[in-house]
Parts: C-alpha cells; structure tokens; sequence
C-alpha cells in the first residue's frame, strides 16, 4: 500500500522508489475487512472499484457485528453511518432515550438504514442524495488481503516502482548520525536510499532492528496476543458484513469474501493453550477449512517513534492492534498520508518526524481507547478474562468517555481520529451501557412529536431497506464479482 | 432494555443567572431559546451594567449570524435596531518592529488543487512571479474590505462571492440593549438587584441575597458578573497577573466606513477604528503602566479606562457554579475571539446542562472543553508575537514575553519548513485564519509541496490570472459598504415598517 500510495504521488517527480519483497515472507493476513476510508485511498489511486472488487474478491461491508461481547447472547452491529438524524441540532439518540425512559422498547439500531441493510442481507451504493436515509451511509469492503497486495503490487510497477525480491538481512548506518545508510539482502545486494519505510511486519528489521527505537507495551489495556487464522468455504450467500463473536479468552472473527470465508481466533495465552484455542476455531466455522490453521503471534502496542531517524514504521512494524474493529489497514493508511504530507527533502527537518509521530501516537492511542471499551463495556463475568476487565483501571482518557456517556448520554468528542461519535454510541448501547438521563433539550419538543419524528425516520430506514437489493445480487449486478468458482476442499477437511 | 422510569423529583427545575453585562444577556437568551419550558430561568441583573464589555471589541467572526439566529434574532431585527455594520475581518497596521500591514479576513476554505492546498502554489511563485504570489489577490473577502464594498454572499452559487464570510462590527453595549429588549418577549423571570451575600454549602450556592433583599435559591447558578462578582468560587481565580487597559469612545457620522476594522499596533499597546452605523468606534487597549500616551493618544472617550485580568481560568465550573464571560476569560480584542469563545461557551452550556444535582461529569467536560478552546484561541495570539517586539514597548515585551507553548511552536515551524498546517482539535480558527497569520507576519515556507510541480509554470499562472481576475471583476461590481447598508436598511423599513 506504501509503495502504490507514493508512487501514485510521486510518479512524475524526481523520487525514485524501489519496493524490496520477498515472497519468503507471507502476509499476516488478518486486515481483511477496511473500514470506509479505504475507498478514498483506492479513489486517489485511481483505482476502478469493480476492478479492485473482481481482482481481489471482494464484498461490500456496512459494519461489524458483535456477539456476546456486553452478555452471552447479546448482538448488535456497529454500522457505518447515523443513527436517525439529529432534531434541532440535538442527537438523536437522545430522543431514542426519552422513548425508553417513557417505556417503550424500540431497538436504536431499527432507525439505522445500514445496521437494518446488514440484517437483511442488503446493499447498494449509496446515492448522491445523502438527505435521504438510503443514501446517508458508509461502506468499506472485506477482501483477500494477499490479492490486495498483488493488486497493489502490479500497480506499482505500472507506476514506475522498481520492485526487487530479496530478504533483507543487515543495514549499515552512517556512524555520525545513525542514519540508515543502505539495506543488505540476503544475496549480498546493497540498496543505497534516502528514506526507508519499514514495512516488515513484526519484526520491525530497521525501525527496531536496527535503530532500537523502542515499543510502548499496551498488553496491560490489550492483552490478547496470540490468533489463529483460517479460511474455510462460504455457506450461503455472502453478507454485507463482518462478524467478531466474543469466546471465554478472546474473540472469533468471520469475514465473507466472495469466494470463502476468513475466520480466526484471537486469544490470551495466559487463559487458553494454543491447542484449546484453535480446536474453539475450528470447531465453530461455517463450512470446512480450506487450508491448515496459521497461527500468529503478537504484542498489542506501538513503537515510541514510527518515525525515526530516516526510516518511517508503516503497518505492523509501527505497532498492532487487533483487528477487533478492522484498523489495521486503516492505520495503515493513515500512516502513508501522513507521510505524504510531511515527506522530507534531503534535510530531515526533525519537526517533520515529531508532527508525524505526534499524529500517529493521537490516531494509536484513540483506537486503543476504542478497542478496549469492547472488553470493558460488558456485564461478562463467566471467564478469568472478562474478570480480569472487570477489575482493569482504565485510562483517564476513556473512563471520561464511559462516565459521561453513563450519565447522559454525552459523547466526549474529538476531530481528529478514525471512530466518530456514532461508532461510540454503537458499541456503548449496543454492550448494554443505557445512560441514566438524556440531553434537556431533547424535552423542548411534546412528547407526541418525539413519537411522530422518530416514527417516521424508522418508517423510512425500514422502507428504504425494501426498495435495497440482496447483496450477493448486487455484487453481480455491479460487476464486482469475480469468474471463479467458489473454493470447496476436493477431499476430507482438516481435522482437529 | 427500558431506562429506570422517569423520575421528575430528580430533575434540575431552576437556573439562576448574574450578570451586569454583554454575556449574562446572551446567556439568557440561549437558555430560554434552547431549553424546555419546565426549566425556569431566573435572570438576576445588576441595576449598573459594567463597562468591561468592551473587553469583548468591536467585530465578531461569521459565527455570529448563525448564533443570533439561533436565538432569534435576525439581520432584520439587529441591522435597523443596533448600529451593527458588516466585517470582512481586520487590517492590521505597523505591526511588530517590522511594521507590517496585513488584512485579516474572514473566508471559506481555500481551493485545494490536485490535493495541493492553494498557499503552496503561490510559494512555489514567490521567487519566479513574486507580483502572482500573492495571497490577499485571492482572497475576495481582503479584496473587498480593500475596496470598501460589500454584499452578501449568495448561496450555492460558483461565484467568488460565495467564498466570502462575513461577520460584524459591533458595540457589546447595543447589543446588550437588543438582547435586554428581546427577553421581555421570552418566559425569563428578571429581577434588577445587585448580589449582598452568597451562602454556600462547600462548592455548593444554597443561596443568594440581594440589595432589594430577596433571597434567590437555585439548582444551577451561573455568574457572569465579571472578575470581581461574590459568586466566583474559589478555583475561579486567573492564573496570571497580566492587566490590560481599555478605553473607547464612538466619533459621530452619518457616514458608514470601512467594511472592516483597522487596528494599529502602539508602543503602549493598540488602538482600533471600527466603523458603525452612526460613527467611529475607536477602542485602545494599552497597558496599565503606559496608561498617559494611551490616553493622550486617543484624546477623548466616553468611559473612565476599564482594567482587566488577561487570561482564563482554570476551573469555571465547580460545584453548581459556572463562571461565565469575563469573570472567566478575558483575551484581548485582538482577534474577534472574546465574542467567539463567548458563544462557545453557551453552546457547550446548554449541551451539558445538568440532568441531576450531581453535576460532576458536566463540569468536568466543560472545564475540559473551555480550557481548549482558549488555550488554542490564546495560541492564534500568541503568534502575534513572535517576531521582535516594538523597541521600547512595554505592551509587545509583555505579550512575547512568555515561553512560546510547544503547540504554538510546532505550528510555526512546520508552516515555515514547507508551509504544513498543523491543526488540533477543535480549534477556533482555521485553517484560513492561520495561513493569513503566518503570511500576514511574514512567515514564509522555504519550500513547498513538491506536488504543486505537477502543474506547469505556465498553466499555473493562468489559474491564478483567472482567480484573481474573476475576483477583482466581482468586487468591482459590489456597492460600497455604506450604499449596499443603507439600501438594505431601506428595504427592510419598507418591508417590515
């Protein structure tokens, strides 16, 4: 993604840019599912959206669904849009309060076109009009990853990136200011740079190798740090959405693509074996495995500085954060835009770095905040992990947030960060967390106009879902699927 | 899923409000507009209104029209009752020791090409075409404000006069007359008395009496009678010992000026001519110490010199107390900020108004919010005076003389490494106010984004010709501020009477 976002950029600049890979090394492919701002990453890349969609599988996504995770039994779906629409500037989920605090029951997701479009298996492209419910929405796919990056990889070379395979082994570093110098491959090759931009995953081979930089451990707010992953066959049509189901020492994602399912466990070893944890996998996917379960390890957290020095963390390199709400492509992007932005000359201005630094830690820090309100907004208690969230102190940063959602339903809000105020609303009233009062302005309108507004935007998310085709028809229709056959295991599956 | 049932004895019923001034009455009326009947609003006001509104200046950003509106007051009601008159921004001259002159507008976003923001192209001309590198050519609302025309902008039209915002040029003292007028329409109970006594239990107003010897009881209290009122709790104190002084006075005329303030830097502090509808409003804003060449230089005024603290406080909620306007902040009128931050600050009230006598959570975010707000407005300031003050000047020395905040730091630099905006939350001013600053002081990029090559030298310069030309056509066209004011004033005569 780095190298087609600055090549896309630079190709008819004097900037050379060389992309060294090895096909030794996999992807760790657990970033299937995007969140909505991947479209504009595509959209500057020029990129033909039913061309990307056939080349790497992909399926429309209009949020995730969580299951067990406030109780066991309990779903609901974070969508990509509102809730209904604010009355006289005040939120609407306010007015969803007061009908609660008066005795009805109705759900907050049933005045949500893309929660109700989920549900019922639906999509279609929003409209231009975005005054109309069935417009007002946002969307992101879920892909193969590893078709992503050959995508993405064809697209460079086209743009002019020199593409050379090999494993990188060694550095070497200008003694008088620690530089990055030049890059060793495995075959003896030197590779001479100005800026390096570390993609290689964990293991960081320049940012941590080589310059020591450090890592901010988040295992204390975010402990899971093992995951097994699996595709297995699709059963039945392809949803518009993405699934994370809580389990005793983690959770179980399930991600339809058009042509199989991603599935995987993410777990804390310290309350599971590897074993347990992978059996818990295998033994709840929808059709069978179509390949051995991989097994990924990993520390939740951040490098001090994702910019140091002439060498740039992006991705896993940079930090990890479980893709409980598919940020990791996410993160990426960010990443390749602040890049963009503040692209050094020759120089290396040091403010360069520190603004770079500066807003990745503030884009890191709220999606932790985020993250760690799934496993903290729960009334779980029925595993020594969810006691032990139970019993976490939080950052001050979100137990704000929870307190004065609790007490009136008030969303302590930013600019500058990836989850608005509605994502929050999702996942707080989605784990159960009901605000004792609501906002005092919501009592300016008699209570029969409360009911005959709010009806009427229910009425019209429901309506607007009829009128939506089925997902699967759609993907056809629009020329995003893909001519193959979907994957079947010829033999017996796997067996575990 | 149900909430618990609604229990009405829990409800805060009562909101008293103080005030002598400016913010008490726009307070009011934001809480009668914006808040249900059964909420009572007790307006409690001082018999002498303070002079220390005219800490609050003479402009307002375009932030206002929508905040009037939202209390209902329209440019029908304010135009032919106040002697407000239209502002396009503020002219600064001699300022700095480097004496420079710049007009600081108000304007929507600047066009970004190709992903390019604008202000990187003129860099990219500076050096080849320094005559095309210009920002103010392209910026209708300075081009106007130079010409002294004016005329609103229409909506969803492509014109260069939609690019234009506008805000207003005003006395706090009219305003608070309108506003005092409106809320005799409204469900407002008013009481005309000055605070005797406070009893408090803690950090909690039980009560309050008055001169005419009521004794005013409430859930919620919110002081706005200034830095020296008896409710301010203890936390309320301004952090800094810094004062200012101002002085003001309006010179009669039947001619409306300037479509926009002019404000010249002194060695003793600055003075500001503000059109209006019936004069000149000229405000000096001086320190204390040089209090004789102030006085001497602005020769004649209507008020005895007010004083007031500079800076903001720490904690203007406590308890059911909130401190509201000047008893909480005071920036200097520099910028249309006092009466921006004020409306932010009745915005953030009514969004937090307590659902409970437990009003912790609600004091917490204000506290959090206010204390942002000013911080970044202080920020905009501040960068005011980075460069070398006036010699001699005890006002500039004052003002440049604290550690630049890190925030303010970083800002400067990555604008003037390559012309990088760095932006935080919620900032009061943009983008557009901050680029206008940093060229306005002289900041330049020493390089710019490498994609705005992607555009040839000459295409460019096409671009720029039509940009500017287009906008000097329109400007062309427009009335002058006066003209354009009078006939409006007719028209809404004939129409309304």
């Amino acid at each position: 993604m780095t190298a087609a976002g600055l090549s896309n950029k630079y190709k008819d600049l004097d900037i050379s840019i060389e992309l060294v890979e090895s096909d030794q090394i996999g992807t760790v492919g657990v970033g299937e599912a995007t969140l909505p701002h991947i479209r504009f990453f595509n959209q500057a890349l020029g990129i033909d959206e039913r061309d990307f969609m056939r080349a790497t599988r992909a399926t429309f996504k209009l949020g995730i669904e969580f299951c067990d995770w406030g109780a066991l039994g309990d779903s609901y779906i974070h969508p990509f849009g509102d809730y209904g629409e604010p009355i006289n500037g005040v939120d609407f989920h306010h007015f969803w309060l007061r009908l609660l605090q008066n005795g009805h029951n109705f759900r907050l997701d049933d005045y949500s076109f893309p929660i109700l479009a989920a549900e019922s298996g639906k999509f279609q492209i929003p409209g231009s009009d975005n005054t109309k419910i069935g417009s007002n929405f946002g969307y992101a796919y879920q892909f193969d990853s590893t078709l992503y990056a050959k995508f993405l990889r064809s697209y460079c070379e086209d743009n002019g990136v020199v593409r050379t395979e090999g494993k990188v082994v060694d550095a070497a570093l200008y003694p008088e200011t620690g530089f990055v110098k030049s890059i060793e491959l495995e075959n003896g090759t030197q590779i001479e740079a100005d800026l390096f931009i570390d993609c290689s995953g964990f293991r960081g081979v320049l940012i941590e190798q080589q310059l020591k930089t450090g890592y901010d451990d988040w295992s204390q707010w975010l402990p899971c740090n093992r995951a097994v992953a699996v595709p297995c066959e699709a059963a039945g049509p392809s949803l518009p959405y993405t699934r994370a189901t809580a389990r005793p020492a983690g959770w179980q994602w399930r991600i339809p693509l058009q042509h199989r399912t991603g599935n995987g466990h993410v777990y804390w070893n310290e309350f599971i074996s590897d074993d347990e944890a992978t059996h818990q996998l295998m033994s709840t996917l929808e059709g069978p495995a179509l390949a051995d379960p991989k097994q990924l390890y990993f520390k939740t957290g951040k490098r001090r500085k994702l910019w140091n020095k002439n060498v740039v963390a992006i991705g896993l390199s940079g930090g990890f954060l479980e893709p409980l709400e598919s940020t990791s492509i996410h993160l990426i992007q960010e990443g390749i835009t602040a890049l963009i932005e503040l692209f050094p000359d020759a120089n290396f201005e040091g403010s360069d770095a520190v603004e770079y630094n500066r807003r990745m830690d503030l884009n890191f820090d709220r999606v932790r905040d985020f993250l760690l309100l799934h496993y903290v907004a729960t009334q779980r208690d029925d595993s020594e992990m969810w006691r032990y969230f139970r019993n976490m102190t939080l950052p001050e940063s979100l137990q704000e947030k929870i307190e004065a959602w609790n007490a009136r339903g008030y969303l302590l809000r930013y600019e500058q960060g990836v989850f608005l105020p509605p994502s929050w609303v999702a996942v707080m009233a989605g784990q159960n967390l009901i605000p004792s009062a609501y906002d005092r302005r919501a009592n300016t309108l008699s209570y029969e106009d409360v009911l005959r507004k709010t009806e009427k935007i229910r009425h019209d998310s429901h309506a607007a879902v009829a009128n939506t085709p089925d997902h699967g028809a759609y993907l056809d229709q629009y020329g995003a699927k893909a001519a193959f056959e979907p994957l079947t295991v010829p033999s017996a599956p796997a067996q575990f | 899923m149900a909430l618990e049932p609604h229990n009405p004895a829990h409800e805060l019923r009562k909101i008293a409000v103080f005030g002598n001034g400016l913010a008490g009455q726009m307070c009011v009326a934001k809480l009668v507009q914006d808040l249900p009947q059964n909420i009572e609003v007790v307006f409690v006001e001082s018999p002498t209104p303070s002079g220390e509104d005219i800490f609050y200046g003479t402009v307002t950003s375009p932030s206002s029209y929508d905040f009037l509106l939202n209390i209902g007051i329209t440019e029908p009601v304010l135009l032919p009752q106040t002697n407000t008159a239209f502002s396009l921004g503020t002219r600064y001259v001699n300022w700095g020791a480097e004496r420079r002159n710049w007009t600081q507008s108000f304007h929507r976003p600047l066009p970004i090409f190709n992903g390019v923001p604008f202000h990187h192209y003129l860099t990219r001309l500076r050096n080849a075409s320094p005559e095309m590198s210009d920002l103010d050519a392209h910026i209708i609302s300075v081009q106007a404000a130079n010409k002294g025309v004016f005329a609103h902008p229409p909506e969803g039209q492509k014109t260069p006069l939609a690019d234009m915002e506008y805000g207003y040029q005003f006395m706090p003292s009219a305003w608070r007359d309108l506003l005092s007028e409106t809320l005799k329409q409204t469900r407002v109970s008013r009481v005309s008395a000055d605070v005797v006594s406070v009893e408090r239990d803690g950090n909690q107003i039980k009560s309050v009496t008055l001169s005419d010897g009521k004794l005013i009881t409430a859930e919620f209290f919110v002081d706005c009678l200034g830095p020296t009122s008896k409710l301010k709790h203890a936390d309320a104190k301004y952090p800094s010992n810094r004062h200012l002084m101002a002085v003001s006075s309006v010179t009669p005329s039947t001619n409306l000026g300037d479509v926009c303030r002019s404000l010249t830097a002194k060695h003793y502090g600055w003075k500001s001519e503000t059109p209006l509808q019936t004069g000149l409003h000229r405000l000096t804003i001086y320190e204390p110490d040089s209090e004789p060449a102030a006085l001497a230089d602005h020769a004649g005024f209507d008020g005895p010199p007010v004083k007031m603290p500079i800076g903001f406080v720490d904690t203007p909620w406590a308890g059911n107390c909130l401190t509201l306007g000047l008893g909480a902040s005071a920036l200097e009128p520099l910028t249309p900020a006092p009466m921006m931050l004020l409306q932010r600050d009745l915005d953030r009230l009514v969004e937090l108004i307590p659902v409970s006598a437990d009003m912790k959570v609600e004091a917490r975010e204000y506290n959090r919010r206010f204390t942002d707000d000013y911080s970044h407005a202080a920020l905009f300031h501040a960068a005011f005076f980075t460069s070398q003050p006036l010699e001699d000047s005890a006002y500039h020395q004052a003002a440049a003389a604290h550690p630049l905040p890190d925030k303010l730091l970083a800002k400067i630099e990555q604008f003037k490494t390559r012309g990088v905006m760095v932006q935080y939350d919620y900032e009061p001013f943009s983008q557009e106010d901050w680029t206008q600053l940093h060229i306005g002081m002289g900041r330049v990029p020493s390089r710019y984004d490498p994609l705005a090559d992607r555009v040839s030298e000459g295409q460019l310069k096409n671009k720029l010709q039509q940009m500017s030309g287009a906008i000097d056509m329109v400007t062309s066209k427009m009335p002058p501020h006066h003209i354009y004011m009078s006939g409006l004033l007719r028209y809404l005569k004939e129409k309304h009477g």
